[in-house]
């Protein structure tokens, strides 16, 4: 549905995007991982053809992104998105759906909550507001994608559930959709895949649980055990550490890491008295990838 | 064109909602009119005959400078710019719907100014109202031309009220309509002739019926235009880069 290939732009000669390539299959939901300054917001604006680039292809079913925007294929909530101070809530959708060429969506201010703000000002509108406003009139002549830049930032967790709803009942009407973030349990919670941009780079890609599952020493038991066990005989754990009464150790296969340890307990007659398995987190790995790459 | 009356009417009634234009548009003019009316009527007896002209002037040119051009420049302020963009929002039916809500303010005050000035100032009443209606369109659509180049022009708000002072307080000082523009030294009435407030003041209080006195606002008018086009344009090139 989406297609960037080898996408490249320069501010002012200083690379910022070096060659991105990742495609978006359709009713998938698409995460753009990275820190600030990454450029995930100047790929998403190279898809949304508000900026042009120095090398590379986008598209968007087959189309160009400005084909894409004129033949209202596209919905988009950016980053910054702002409108008209004095603009009431009732006036942005008539706006907007005028200017796409649609028929006036009221029903989208019910679902976004919004019908009660209906003549309030932009101006006066809360940030989670404004947020559901932009989403509301991404959404008003009926895209097959949508495009989201940091759909979450500045939002209270309440808000924050509320909009994650709302994106996973758009994947269930089908729909395509490619969103930028920092948050990784926001990304977890909702993408189909990742690619983490580090650097103007695309480093990684897959799915949430490839890309934990990737480096699987990072699977961490907590033992505590009725008596002391010597680790060594177990070849499938790597003891770490000892933190109060529990034996800290890793496994890169946490199925055979278990299932020796319990064969091994029953062999020895010693009483498992809990047992605490921490997987790693998305968090986690976007650490140790950023380490990796020096970010 | 369905979608060019929603945005005029949206744009309107938010300029109905906007406090600096309630500010620039209405009660500053007004209260300029009250109290200038006052005492260019009493020290100066003959400011009666242009008092509804130069009023008038006063009132459009401040409006258009200060107001028009600050409500321009937030409509493509980058990140409502963006928006538009990516919400297939026309530029143009954006700019000529700001135009058209300008021209429709500015024609209120000027109303007022026309009903009230023979009342409290015994000012000179207009003779024929079409031709003098007629003659503040064209004169107001010129000088809210400029107010829209000044929002085009301005990337932030201190540039904005340079550059519209730098328009406004030569207006108010050499076409005229606060003293006689033939007192100034010719170098200052040359240049007096090439702001629009001059020559909507010349052509409001010209008794001439000939189209050829409606020529310098018209040629002005066409440069405008041609200069905002310029303006839209680079727009979209920034965007973009």
């Amino acid at each position: 549905m989406i297609k960037v290939n080898n996408l490249v732009k320069n501010y002012d000669n200083k690379p910022v995007l070096k060659g991105v390539s990742f495609e978006v299959k359709e009713n998938e939901i698409y995460a753009l991982l990275g820190p600030n300054g990454a450029g995930k917001t100047t790929t998403l604006e190279c898809i949304e053809g508000l900026r042009s680039f120095d090398q590379g292809s986008v598209s968007l079913a087959n189309k160009t992104p400005h084909q894409a925007i004129s033949a209202g294929l596209i919905g988009v909530q950016l980053q910054s998105s702002s409108l008209f101070r004095n603009i009431s809530v009732l006036e942005a959708m008539e706006f907007i759906c005028r200017s796409q060429n649609c028929d006036v969506s009221y029903d989208l201010l019910d679902q976004f909550d919004l019908m009660d703000q209906k003549n309030k000002k932009y101006k006066t509108l809360s940030t989670g507001q404004k947020r559901k406003l932009h989403l509301a009139l991404a959404l008003a002549h009926q895209p097959k994608i949508l495009i989201l830049d940091e759909p979450t930032a500045g939002l209270d967790v309440q808000a924050r559930a509320t909009l994650h709803k709302q994106i996973k009942q758009l994947k269930q009407q089908g729909m395509t959709m490619i969103l930028a973030s920092h948050d990784m349990s926001e990304v977890e919670d909702l993408c189909d895949r990742i690619g983490i941009l580090l650097n103007g780079n695309l480093i990684k890609e897959g799915t949430p649980l490839e890309i934990i599952n990737e480096v699987k020493e990072h699977t961490i038991l907590k033992i505590k055990t009725s008596e002391a066990i010597n680790y060594k005989d177990v070849k499938a754990l790597s003891f770490l550490s000892q933190q109060q009464d529990y034996d800290v150790c890793s496994t890169d296969n946490l199925h055979d890491g278990l299932a020796m340890l319990m064969q091994w307990f029953n062999e020895k007659n010693i009483e498992l008295l809990d047992l605490i398995i921490e997987k790693p987190t998305l968090e986690q790995r976007f650490i140790d990838i950023a380490n990796k790459e020096g970010v | 064109m369905k979608a060019f009356m929603t945005i005029l009417k949206i744009k309107t009634k938010m300029d109905f909602r906007s406090s600096d234009i309630l500010i620039t548009n209405y009660l500053v003019p007004i209260l300029f009119f009250l109290v200038m009316g006052a005492v260019f009527t009493s020290i100066m007896p003959e400011t009666k005959n242009t008092l509804i002209a130069s009023m008038i002037v006063f009132s459009t040119t401040m409006g258009a400078t200060i107001g028009v051009s600050a409500s321009v420049n937030e409509l493509f302020t980058q990140d409502i710019r963006k928006t538009l963009v990516v919400s297939k929002v026309s530029f143009l039916k954006l700019i000529f719907s700001s135009i058209l809500s300008g021209i429709f303010h500015l024609l209120i005050v000027s109303t007022i100014i026309i009903l009230v000035a023979p009342i409290l100032f015994d000012a000179t009443s207009i003779s024929n109202v079409f031709i003098f209606y007629g003659r503040i369109i064209i004169s107001t659509f010129t000088i809210v031309l400029v107010g829209v180049i000044i929002g085009l022009l301005s990337k932030n708000t201190a540039q904005l009220t340079i550059l519209a002072q730098l328009i406004f307080l030569p207006s108010m000082m050499l076409s005229g309509i606060m003293f006689d523009a033939s007192l100034l030294p010719a170098i200052l009435k040359n240049v007096g002739k090439l702001l629009p407030a001059t020559q909507s003041f010349l052509l409001l209080t010209s008794s001439d019926t000939y189209i050829a006195s409606y020529g310098p606002l018209l040629i002005m008018a066409l440069v405008f235009i041609l200069l905002i086009a310029v303006l839209l344009q680079r727009l979209k090139t920034l965007e973009r880069q």
